[in-house]
């Protein structure tokens, strides 16, 4: 089920333009190595820092500082709650590179973008988390970032993962460990958004020979999808 | 405005008595008068095939990298109004740009080097002013 979630998203949907000087950006090499496509357009002499223009089914959607985008680059990597280091770029990024699926993906990208979606559920407070972790012992380093989640806030936490650990009983938290199940191969993240649509996000990666494919969405369908794939798991 | 014509006069063209009317119309400036018209301006003499959209994405991008905070898709349909129905007309009815309504499409109308070059500075300018 979630690999063909992941393959409904493979076909993108966004466009991405870099308006830039002479020489190519970070960013797009950054891209390029993630397997996004992305045009460029040469900037008038004595014109501004460079920008990266989004697309959407053709039209406009949004323009940033590429400057601001780089923070992408090296993501930045906070517990949820302590997000003053996170710059708005960073979090408009968030935004805009839904539903865009990236090759070659890193485990500290996928950890920054594990945290914003921790941290909006945080935020929100209530509804239902649902975190494939792959093996259930891949939770152990992140067992105090959910104890503080489930000590905060009324969320429903639902962990998944292939069971080769046994986890530490926290309230709030319920685990479903299989023997051997698809989950195996995905680090996967999904918040329904505590009744408000606009807040749900999830994340779908799934492990290959050299890194990561994922995407994230903000998309409150996909968000069900993903939700269902995973309860569907309820062992 | 001087330097402006003896490099003019380097090309061959300089030789017709006409050439470079713009700098002494009083028009000209008043559409040089605008942030926007400029940028816009030095935009199209980079590129001869941009479009309507296009520049709004570049003005709203442009603008990005002074605020720091992402354009929204409001914020480029409210320049691609402002184009349409004022930045655009006015360079038009001046003969600096051509603008095919159907296609969007915008090109400079025979804009001669120092009418470019003077652009260019403009932009340039403002770019050294903003940084120091």
């Amino acid at each position: 089920m979630l690999d063909e979630i992941l393959e409904a998203t493979a076909h993108p949907r966004k466009q991405f333009v870099v308006y830039r000087g002479a020489d190519e950006t970070d960013l797009e090499s950054w891209f390029a190595r993630h397997s996004v496509d992305v045009m460029h357009r040469v900037l008038p002499p004595g014109g501004p820092a460079p920008f990266l223009a989004i697309r959407e089914d053709g039209k406009f959607t949004g323009a940033l500082p590429i400057e601001s985008v780089e923070g992408l680059l090296e993501p930045p990597i906070v517990r949820p709650g302590d997000r003053s280091g996170v710059s708005a770029g960073y979090r408009a990024l968030f935004e805009v590179l839904d539903e865009t699926t990236f090759a070659t993906m890193e485990r500290s990208e996928l950890l920054a973008v594990s945290r914003e979606i921790e941290d909006r559920a945080l935020r929100v407070g209530r509804g239902t988390l649902r975190v494939s972790f792959q093996q259930l012992s891949a939770f152990e380093p992140q067992a105090a970032i959910y104890r503080f989640l489930a000590r905060e806030t009324d969320l429903d936490i639902h962990l998944y993962g292939v069971e080769d650990w046994t986890p530490p009983a926290i309230d709030g938290v319920t685990y479903h460990g299989d023997e051997d199940s698809e989950l195996d191969q995905y680090w996967t993240l999904a918040f329904d958004g505590g009744g408000d649509d606009t807040q749900a996000c999830a994340l779908l990666a799934q492990e290959e020979s050299d890194g990561y494919r994922g995407c994230w969405t903000n998309d409150p369908e996909r968000v069900q999808e993903i939700l269902s794939a995973l309860r569907a798991h309820r062992a | 405005m001087v330097d402006e014509r003896e490099g003019q006069s380097k090309s061959a063209e300089a030789a017709d008595a006409d050439e470079t009317p713009w700098l002494a119309d009083d028009q000209f400036y008043r559409a040089l008068a605008s942030t926007r018209r400029r940028r816009l301006l030095s935009f199209v003499i980079e590129h001869s095939d941009s479009t309507v959209d296009e520049l709004a994405t570049v003005l709203a991008g442009w603008e990005t990298t002074e605020t720091g905070t992402m354009a929204t898709d409001e914020d480029h349909n409210r320049i691609t109004l402002e184009l349409v129905h004022s930045h655009l007309p006015l360079l038009e009815d001046l003969g600096l740009v051509e603008y095919d309504a159907d296609t969007g499409v915008v090109r400079v109308d025979d804009v001669d080097a120092a009418v470019e070059d003077l652009i260019t500075r403009s932009i340039e300018a403002e770019q050294m002013s903003q940084s120091s």
